[in-house]
């Protein structure tokens, strides 16, 4: 069965993109295969691992769980997107100071799911870091320098604020 | 993984999507596609169509009307989980949707999706049968009419709307009076699985501390919703303690016969019935009484 192919135009990191897409395409493969942002992970492409977490206009979503042609007129952001001019957005220096990315293969994910908790809740406590990112697994178990990056992030984020 | 071809319609109105769904012979409604996408990639489910409900703006809102809380089916979970209406007066309802899926599912999946598609595990069937909630379907040209949570779900995987023809539109959440209080429980190997049981109480206790009315409703033990009515019933006019909690959760376990699967064997969750009953009439009855949050 031929499939006819869709025109769709996504903003993926503050960019507009266009591409003529089978509407059974996922969005993960839409954002890799086709526009080459790679660091949008795919771990188990059934919804369970969270590495191929992004921000769909505003909101965490799982790419491997939404169609492309769901994603016209959208506001994308990928891991790609947190890095500004070459400096590294506080969320990912925290990863790296604190040590929470041991294989990396689930960071991009963990690093979208923080990315949302911390846009709508700036001072979040150990429980709800934790249940922010009980959809991105680590199967490094690597869960303790995580929440702790993230908290060190939140810090950071709202003392230049606050400065 | 990818699902097989399939023609793709993105409407945005109701009445256009209704209308496709009567005319495209295999077709799906798209709801979040938290479950639905899932299946099609597995191939355990290959609909000739989508229709896509996700721009449809007139099926997402929370809304109050003469008491009744007025949900569109296309309202996502974590809206709804957000909301201080809910947390306040459908505590049960808050707690279903705080422990469903992970944030990326809650930020995508919408409760007409997770009730039309009626999984036995899921965490909302229970709790709108234990609440007295009403769905509204809807079809082409107009139709609508209303299906009490009791009688909407059928079996596993099906409800009482008819197939190609209707569409879950709303869900109505009727006011419960003062001095009502719910509880929501699972029991799930981790915290993003479904629930090997789960357990939605409803009730209203009078000013003596007699139980006026209760429901309690379990999931995840049976291909659809499952009244324990024999604890509904010793809590009947009963001043709920410990000792009659474990009776009422004893009575209305008993005829239970849950299956068993990788999860759990049919032992371990009756067991568990029992005890998450228990537990769930206990919170809902301080709550009634304005005990505890």
């Amino acid at each position: 069965m031929s499939q006819e192919l869709r025109h769709i135009r996504v903003k993926v990191n503050g960019q507009w993109y266009e591409a003529d897409v089978e509407p059974r395409m996922l969005l993960v493969d839409l954002l890799r295969d086709v526009l080459g942002f790679t660091g949008v992970h795919i771990g188990c492409d059934t919804g369970h691992c969270g590495a191929c977490t992004v921000i769909m206009d505003g909101r965490s979503v799982k790419s491997c769980m939404v169609l492309a042609v769901q994603a016209d007129g959208s506001e994308i952001m990928t891991v790609e997107g947190l890095e500004k001019d070459g400096q590294l957005h506080p969320l990912q220096e925290a990863f790296w100071e604190n040590h929470a990315l041991q294989c990396g293969y689930c960071t991009p994910g963990q690093l979208m799911s923080a990315y949302f908790l911390l846009s709508r809740n700036p001072n979040p406590s150990e429980e709800e870091i934790r249940k922010a990112i009980e959809g991105n697994l680590c199967r490094c178990t690597g869960y303790v320098n995580i929440v702790k990056a993230i908290k060190a992030a939140a810090l950071k984020m709202s003392s230049s604020k606050a400065g | 993984m990818r699902p097989a071809p399939f023609e793709y319609y993105a409407p945005t109105s109701l009445e256009e999507a209704l209308r496709l769904l009567s005319e495209k012979e295999g077709a799906k409604l798209l709801a979040g596609g938290q479950s639905l996408l899932a299946l099609m990639k597995l191939r355990l489910l290959t609909p000739t169509a989508l229709i896509d409900l996700n721009r449809i703006r007139e099926l997402r809102y929370i809304k109050e009307e003469d008491g009744w809380l007025l949900i569109g089916a296309m309202t996502i979970y974590d809206e709804l989980e957000q909301s201080p209406l809910i947390r306040e007066r459908y505590p049960a309802l808050h707690e279903a949707l705080y422990r469903l899926g992970d944030q990326q599912v809650r930020n995508r999946g919408t409760i007409g999706g997770s009730l039309a598609h009626a999984d036995p595990s899921a965490n909302l069937p229970p709790v709108m049968v234990a609440l007295k909630a009403q769905m509204v379907a809807a079809r082409a040209g107009g139709g609508r009419r209303v299906i009490q949570a009791d009688d909407f779900f059928v079996d596993a995987f099906t409800t009482a709307l008819e197939p190609d023809k209707e569409a879950l539109v709303e869900v109505r959440l009727p006011p419960w009076p003062r001095g009502s209080g719910g509880a929501y429980m699972k029991l799930s190997k981790r915290e993003i699985d479904f629930s090997i049981v789960e357990v939605a109480v409803q009730m209203t206790v009078g000013d003596d501390g007699g139980v006026k009315e209760a429901r309690v409703v379990l999931g995840s033990v049976a291909p659809k919703p499952y009244r324990a009515v024999g604890a509904e019933e010793v809590l009947a006019g009963a001043k709920v303690d410990e000792g009659l909690a474990a009776r009422a959760a004893e009575a209305g376990t008993r005829d239970l016969e849950p299956p068993s699967d990788v999860q759990a064997s049919s032992w371990y969750r009756k067991e568990v019935s029992r005890v998450l009953v228990k537990r769930a009439i206990l919170k809902a009855y301080a709550r009634a009484r304005g005990m505890e949050q």
